[in-house]
């Protein structure tokens, strides 16, 4: 079966790290380019650790940095759930690859053109790469097949009662993407929260030693201790990995076609992805929304990337 | 500031060439004290082929075919651009309905941004970026090349209403209120601004008298400007004169003393229901303890201005 | 932590799963809370409606009723008419899903069908506060309650205005009362704003209005909040105890075609009605229930004062969005606790439909 050629722009990142791990083991993706964007932790991480994953699970692929800062808003980071280097503490090996001279918009238009069509967007941070690059080079709409995001909700959200963090952080940007007219599906916390994994499916899957057992088992031990001091039930959800799994795995979620916009006005609704369940509005769906997703499925998919690491 | 008995500033100028902003490009092409480096283009009054078309046949008029013109944004940075007061005034061609030979030449291949890029990471000095449209470009090069921010000396912003009525809706001023996103990241980029907003603009006005100077000239150019404005004075009837806002920007950028300006912390509304788009000026940062980003024009020195115009149309073709 | 069956069906998991469908409430995209309430600190209290206070009161509760009927606000006055555990002191009305002019006629045509013409109805708002008036007649018909076969009414409003009439009730009784809002909130805002001294006298608020997620007028946004968000805001704003019966629980409230025949088969004046009412929407049922569409909603918000076991409530902080491009009129809910704000309001997430349909008919039987 021919690899889908995607570029991963996000965040690393605690579940971006599963996330990309997860895509290399794969075997379905053929992944064009890391593009780093400043979201969980700022840019002077995440792009550093894109740098050092890409090297860690040697993909080989261009790492073109992003938007240190978001569009509009001024910059959030959330260091309590990714530790204040993003990978939860995890120090990986220092890398021999170096960076992109080209920023990550033009990283992507690059790849768009050479892959004349075909190019899928894995977008598992904040949107403000995407949005730069839409707003730069307005041509690349043909060119991009689907962005497969993780952001939003379309019910309760995790950073304000509706709003997701990707989205909260630069509603605006994910504004300019749903505008696009771009294909797009979208991996809300609806979904990803019905993949949480407990302690026990955890220690589980991370048993068997591999390769990169020391990436997985340290961000885990980190996830774990952080929801034993905020009182939290034990377990972790991988949102990206879910988003990733669903580029190459569509059956991992079930989703719908709706009309969705992002809020930014609002000041208690601000960044909430509002989809029109009801169709009130009489739309044409833009999004294609992750309605539910399969947690038995993400889990044995996660399972194979432990044993692609171990040989 | 050089200029005044320096060297030439080097100056890049954003376009939606309208009446006033081809004004603004002469009186620049016939400054000796400035050197027009590249001109971008955004849609605005009239569509973007046909601000471009407008600026290289202005360009072609004054014989300076070696200043590049590119093609920036036809939508601002969200959604669409709502509906505009501006329409009418500047007339169906965007030139006050006033016929200039069609340019032989065409846009540069590239977008608004690279060429913008491009020309900043050339120049051996700072660059006075001179903005007269909605701020999408300004605000999309802003995001694409952070790093070329510190080349920027400063930004001249025709836009905004301070402290006068507005006139996109009752308290935006159009380039403002056409793109505010836009506006609020050029705003806070950390660049220093000079806003020449309709508060000043509308005191830089031209009397009939001053027109008909630039028609008697002898220039090709000084009698290009005054037909433009024939259409464009229908709108100021009982006024002293018409208002040259793109012009006063232009002029402000190469002239401190021209305007007389206040330090102030600016702001673009972005979500008010009635005042979206609205310039929220601190004069000082006194109110919200802010820090000024901007200096905000309340008047001109109207007669030197109108010299300097005058003699900018003189020394063209 | 201790997870309300309520908050999903048993087993619900293996029926998507399988059937590729939500579970009931979930096909509204209302309901499914399981998820959000794990990833939660138990900080905040959940309790079921036996908690509730008022019920241990032995005395009658004096409630004020305020409504813009409508179908549901019918079948809420049905149920509040014939409980014993509450005393109506009167009926207020507000335009909402029609005009002020029907819906103050649809509030006289039902108490005289029932035959409590003593209970007073006065007129108040005819439009929102700041905003212009839309009516539902897309649901509720020209008249505000298409369907029953009305005689022409033989009382009239009483001439005083609606927030003048609930605060000399309100004054004038030795007890703190209950609002019960069955429409915009107009009314109980203008209230509220004019009379600070009677907060304190004000022992709840129960309105049926919003949602924890989602909306049936936007897709953010409930038609009663929707309608007049600022009274909304101002009301939640407020400080007194509120009871919020959105949509995560009234769209529960259905009949099946079951119910419907066995509503049929109450031979009283409120037996008749509450079937006819039904009638007017029966050929519609939602998307994968045998649900017939019918709204029944504010009936929920009576029910939170004389059966709240029906009820599952969530203590959480609410606040109605005035000023958003796309969610104006959207309650919102801070179901996870992120805004660190003090709960102030009790949230039905759940119905206990069979229950709640159980009620309504003793609430017919009676009415003879």
């Amino acid at each position: 079966m021919k690899k889908i050629p995607v570029i991963i722009d996000c965040d690393p990142g605690t579940d971006d790290a599963f996330a990309i791990a997860l895509a290399k083991s794969s075997g379905r993706l053929d992944i064009r380019a890391l593009t780093p964007v400043s979201g969980n932790v700022g840019l002077e991480h995440t792009a550093p650790n894109a740098l050092a994953l890409n090297d860690y699970l040697d993909l080989g692929a261009p790492v073109g940095k992003g938007a240190d800062r978001p569009m509009i808003k001024e910059r959030v980071v959330n260091p309590a759930t990714h530790g204040e280097n993003g990978l939860g503490g995890v120090e990986l090996p220092a890398p021999r690859c170096t960076f992109e001279e080209d920023p990550a918009w033009d990283v992507i238009y690059r790849e768009a053109v050479a892959q004349k069509g075909e190019l899928e967007i894995a977008a598992i941070g904040p949107l403000t790469n995407i949005a730069i690059t839409l707003l730069k080079y307005p041509d690349i709409k043909p060119l991009i097949k689907r962005i497969t995001m993780m952001g939003g909700a379309w019910g309760v959200g995790n950073s304000t009662p509706y709003a997701e963090f990707n989205i909260w952080v630069d509603p605006h940007a994910c504004d300019v993407v749903f505008k696009s007219g771009i294909p797009i599906t979208m991996v809300g916390l609806d979904a990803t929260r019905q993949t949480f994994f407990t302690a026990e499916e955890m220690d589980r899957l991370l048993a068997p030693d591999c390769a990169i057992a020391p990436l997985l088992r340290g961000i885990w031990e980190y996830t774990r201790a952080q929801k034993a001091r905020e009182g939290r039930e034990s377990g972790i959800i991988l949102h990206d990995a879910l988003a990733i799994a669903a580029v190459y795995c569509p059956e991992v979620i079930r989703t719908e076609p709706y009309f969705a916009t992002c809020e930014v006005r609002g000041s208690l609704t601000e960044g909430q992805t509002v989809v029109d369940l009801p169709n009130r509005w009489k739309k044409e769906p833009n999004v294609d929304v992750a309605m539910s997703a399969d947690k038995e499925k993400l889990y044995a998919l996660l399972q194979e990337m432990v044993a692609f690491y171990q040989n | 500031m050089r200029g005044q008995e320096g060297r030439p500033i080097p100056i890049l100028l954003d376009v939606d060439t309208g009446i006033d902003d081809a004004l603004a490009l002469l009186y620049l092409l016939g400054e000796p004290r400035a050197r027009l480096l590249g001109i971008t283009a955004m849609e605005g009054s009239v569509p973007l082929a046909q601000v471009a078309r407008n600026t290289l046949a202005i360009l072609q008029l004054c014989g300076r075919e070696d200043i590049p013109v590119a093609l920036g944004a036809k939508k601002p940075l969200l959604g669409q651009f709502s509906p505009s007061g501006k329409g009418a005034i500047h007339g169906e061609n965007g030139l006050g309905d006033v016929s200039i030979p069609d340019p032989v030449r065409q846009p540069e291949p590239c977008r608004a941004v690279e060429l913008m890029a491009r020309l900043i990471e050339e120049s051996t000095e700072k660059v006075t970026v001179v903005a007269v449209a909605a701020m999408t470009n300004l605000a999309t090069f802003l995001l694409c090349y952070p790093h070329l921010k510190g080349k920027i000396g400063q930004l001249v912003l025709m836009g905004g209403a301070a402290w006068c009525r507005g006139n996109f809706s009752p308290v935006a001023e159009a380039n403002i209120g056409r793109d505010p996103e836009a506006a609020q990241i050029v705003f806070s980029a950390g660049i220093p601004i000079k806003l020449a907003g309709l508060d000043v603009t509308y005191k830089a006005y031209a009397t009939a008298a001053e027109r008909e100077a630039w028609r008697d000239c002898g220039t090709r150019a000084g009698r290009f400007a005054w037909e433009m404005f024939v259409h464009y004075a229908s709108f100021y009837e009982g006024a002293p004169g018409c208002a040259l806002h793109d012009p006063l920007a232009a002029a402000w950028a190469l002239d401190e003393a021209l305007v007389k300006s206040l330090p102030a912390h600016l702001e673009a509304d972005l979500c008010g229901r009635s005042t979206r788009g609205a310039t929220v000026v601190d004069a000082g940062g006194a109110r919200t303890g802010c820090p000024c980003n901007a200096l905000v024009g309340v008047e001109v020195d109207r007669e030197a201005f109108a010299h300097r115009l005058l003699a900018a149309l003189r020394r063209l073709p | 932590m201790v997870f309300s069956p309520f908050f999903a069906p048993e087993g619900w998991e293996a029926k998507a799963k399988k059937e590729g469908v939500l579970p009931c409430g979930m096909a509204l995209r209302q309901g499914d809370f399981s998820c959000i309430l794990k990833e939660t600190s138990d900080a905040l209290l959940r309790r079921t409606g036996e908690e509730f206070e008022a019920v241990k009161t032995t005395e009658k509760i004096p409630v004020l009723l305020d409504g813009d009927p409508g179908h549901d606000d019918a079948m809420a006055m049905v149920l509040a008419l014939s409980s014993d555990l509450v005393e109506v002191r009167g009926m207020t009305v507000v335009a909402g899903n029609s005009t002020l002019q029907n819906t103050s006629r649809n509030a006289i045509r039902v108490l005289e069908w029932v035959g409590r013409a003593d209970v007073p109805v006065c007129q108040g708002a005819a439009r929102p506060l700041m905003r212009r008036l839309e009516i539902a007649d897309s649901v509720h018909g020209e008249s505000g309650l298409d369907g029953p076969v009305f005689p022409p009414i033989t009382h009239a409003p009483v001439e005083q205005n609606a927030w003048d009439f609930m605060a000399e009730k309100v004054r004038g009784c030795e007890e703190k009362t209950v609002l019960v809002g069955m429409g915009p909130l107009t009314n109980i805002a203008i209230f509220l704003l004019a009379n600070p001294e009677l907060h304190q006298k004000i022992a709840r608020i129960c309105l049926m209005g919003g949602a924890a997620v989602g909306g049936n007028w936007t897709p953010t946004a409930e038609f009663n909040i929707w309608e007049d968000a600022e009274a909304a805001r101002i009301v939640f704003d407020a400080g007194i105890p509120i009871t919020m019966c959105g949509l995560d629980a009234t769209n529960k409230a259905r009949p099946t075609l079951d119910d419907l025949a066995r509503f049929h088969a109450i031979d009283t004046r409120g037996g008749r009605l509450v079937a006819s009412l039904m009638d007017f929407f029966k050929d519609r049922t939602l998307p994968g229930t045998d649900w017939l569409e019918v709204p029944m909603h504010d009936a929920v918000a009576v029910a939170a004062v004389v059966a709240p076991q029906v009820l599952t409530l969530r203590d959480c902080h609410v606040t109605v969005d005035i000023e958003g491009e796309h969610t104006q009129g959207c309650t919102v809910c801070d179901l996870r606790g992120v805004t660190g704000k003090a709960p102030n309001v009790q949230v039905a997430m759940d119905l206990d439909r069979e229950a709640f349909i159980d009620l309504l008919a003793a609430a017919c039987e009676k009415l003879k």
